[in-house]
């Protein structure tokens, strides 16, 4: 594993999660108790979680960009019996308040800021008995991963050892599929392979595939890709603070394969100027998810890599991806949609009643996967049904070919950054601000395709709001990605005459031509 | 091409930054002491995220010429603070322009 240019062997990483799995026993952790990480991507991370999870205990992956409100949260609902950190981590007076007010409360709970120090304290240590704690079953819980709230505090999705490998066994399938059929037939696919990606797939087989990713090692997607590259035996790497000339630089030193990554981080590197100075020919897989992905930019992303481009679609929920364009698809196909269900996935198209539509349709979109989690980690209703269906959301179509195309969102859910953000999350924090009677947030689809956020404000008849105020207010109590980007003062919302709930779709048209003018008018 | 003054720097920041930003009349003017992110809550802030951050030095290279600074010298620890003036500092230490 590499992680910007520091280097860690499987033996170095398996040592530091054998120390750091001692450590915990001996600090009382138990088997399905809580250990919350907030760790920036790093081999400390990796570690953390193999040892968590050896000891049978539960891990709780956090953003370090909470919000002290937000991180409060995560604490108070998880009880963790103990919390990873590290240096650059607690520079951060969130996590540090945050993390201070928890201990108070929690005399006995344990705080580790230094894995590596751990790590090498335990070198040495007889590694008999491997692994030291009570042995879980795959159906235990391994893992929280944190998504946005309708409440407005991230919610716990909890995994279970088996879903969390499920997409590595829907890999091991395709792979398995690939071959499927007569030998004339496995022919007939390798040789299209070998037309379009002939490059990239004659190369040494005893060479390791090298993956990259940037995102969050503490997402679903994040967390997935770093699972399958080390059970396949492959070098990962990845970035502490993504940064787009940096991971052009990885991909050319370290010969990288696969590349993981949002729309907008791979639309960042594309645009810087020098792009074309980076040798890029070891790219075999570029893999787009998280976010929509525009055809011009998957488009633009193929022709610039010079390489196959896959778009993904998944969930926190949903244990990462489910749905995927293959290699084989036409281009048309790999551009403009998220292609077909992964081996084990199940995919169809509802109506409002829950009833499958035909090909052609709109509908919402319904998974039935292995890897759907075990619950959210503080109870609560989860779009799934007795058989196993979780229902979206998401508005969908599938082709005669059975290529799915995601078309919008059925709820009000802003993405930014590859991220959710509930509207009513970043209200509630702004109707709690002096003199506001009521917000509205809505996102308004930007230039390039990433929704901004945008906040209408109604004042109080006695006075009128700072909008300097909503936005600290905004930035000290959530994660910065969800902050609006626009404060706008109106006079009432529009309502919908039915039910007089909030016109959203309106605020969204007015938001688009409140921000469009001015991008053009600018120099 | 020369390297630019941080006062030219300063200019290109302001104008570039109006673009990712919005027309909303609301909005803090946007001095050279303006925190583009990370600033202390209360203090003049456009409020861009560390992603609007980089698509920030992203337009600038490919609207400015200047070539974004390396993440070494980026400081994007969590908490970390960037002001107009100190990020044009940055640019004129470290950056050069795009040839």
């Amino acid at each position: 594993m590499v992680v910007d240019d520091h280097a860690v062997t499987y033996q170095e990483l398996e040592g530091w999660a054998q120390a750091l799995a001692r450590h915990f026993l001996a600090a009382g952790v138990a088997q399905r108790e809580r250990v919350v990480v907030v760790l920036p991507n790093s081999a400390a991370l990796v570690a953390t979680a193999f040892a968590v999870s050896s000891v049978g205990a539960v891990f709780v992956l956090v953003d370090p960009s909470l919000g002290e409100d937000e991180l409060t949260g995560v604490l108070v609902a998880e009880q963790p019996k103990a919390v990873v950190v590290d240096a650059w981590v607690l520079q951060s007076a969130a996590v540090a308040r945050a993390l201070a007010a928890w201990r108070a409360t929690a005399p006995d709970a344990v705080v580790v800021d230094d894995v590596p120090a751990i790590a090498r304290a335990g070198r040495g240590d007889a590694p008999a008995g491997w692994p030291p704690g009570p042995r879980a079953s795959p159906d235990d819980p391994a893992g929280v991963f944190l998504t946005s709230g309708t409440g407005g505090v991230p919610r716990g999705v909890v995994h279970t050892h088996r879903s969390l490998c499920s997409g590595f066994e829907a890999m091991k399938r395709k792979l398995h599929e690939f071959f499927r059929g007569s030998p004339l037939d496995a022919t007939r696919r390798m040789l299209l392979m070998l037309r379009r990606y002939r490059r990239q797939v004659l190369r040494p087989p005893w060479r390791p595939r090298v993956w990259l990713t940037p995102v969050p090692l503490s997402s679903i997607t994040g967390f997935t890709f770093v699972l399958q590259c080390l059970l396949l035996g492959q070098t990962f790497v990845t970035m502490r603070t993504f940064h787009p000339r940096r991971a052009l630089q990885l991909i050319e030193r370290h010969r990288v394969s696969f590349l993981a990554l949002t729309p907008t981080l791979v639309d960042l590197m594309l645009r810087l100027r020098d792009v074309d100075q980076y040798d890029l020919s070891s790219l075999f897989v570029v893999g787009l998810g998280a976010s929509p992905a525009r055809p011009e930019l998957v488009a633009r992303a193929r022709t610039r890599f010079d390489c196959a481009v896959v778009v993904g679609y998944g969930s926190t929920e949903l244990g990462g991806g489910v749905l995927a364009t293959d290699l084989l698809d036409p281009v048309e196909a790999q551009v403009s949609t998220v292609g077909r269900p992964f081996p084990g996935a199940e995919v169809r198209i509802v109506d409002d009643n829950r009833r499958e539509v035909a090909a052609g349709v709109v509908g919402e979109l319904a998974c039935r996967t292995p890897g759907l989690m075990a619950g959210y980690s503080a109870g609560g209703v989860a779009a799934v049904d007795e058989d196993g269906w979780y229902y979206s959301s998401d508005l969908a179509v599938r082709d005669g070919d059975g290529l799915v195309r995601v078309l919008g969102r059925k709820d009000d859910l802003i993405i930014r950054a590859g991220k959710k953000v509930y509207p009513s999350e970043v209200e509630r924090v702004i109707a709690a601000c002096p003199h506001v009677r009521e917000a509205a947030v809505v996102g308004a689809p930007g230039p390039r395709g990433e929704d901004r956020i945008c906040a209408y404000v109604v004042p109080e008849p006695d006075g009128t709001p700072d909008v300097t105020d909503i936005r600290a207010a905004c930035r000290t109590q959530l994660a910065a990605y969800k902050a609006p980007e626009a404060v706008f003062l109106v006079d009432a919302l529009p309502t919908t005459t039915a039910q007089a709930k909030v016109h959203r779709a309106v605020l969204r048209a007015d938001a688009q031509t409140r921000l469009t003018p001015h991008i053009k008018e600018a120099p | 091409m020369p390297q630019p003054t941080i006062d030219e720097v300063i200019e290109k920041i302001q104008a570039t930054a109006a673009q990712l930003t919005q027309a909303d009349a609301q909005s803090v003017s946007m001095s050279p002491d303006t925190y583009l992110w990370g600033g202390p809550p209360g203090e003049a802030s456009l409020d861009l995220d560390s992603l609007a951050l980089l698509e920030l030095l992203v337009l600038l290279e490919e609207e400015q010429g200047l070539t974004m600074p390396d993440i070494d010298e980026l400081d994007v620890r969590p908490g970390a603070a960037y002001t107009v003036r100190r990020l044009s500092e940055l640019y004129v230490a470290h950056a050069s322009p795009v040839s």
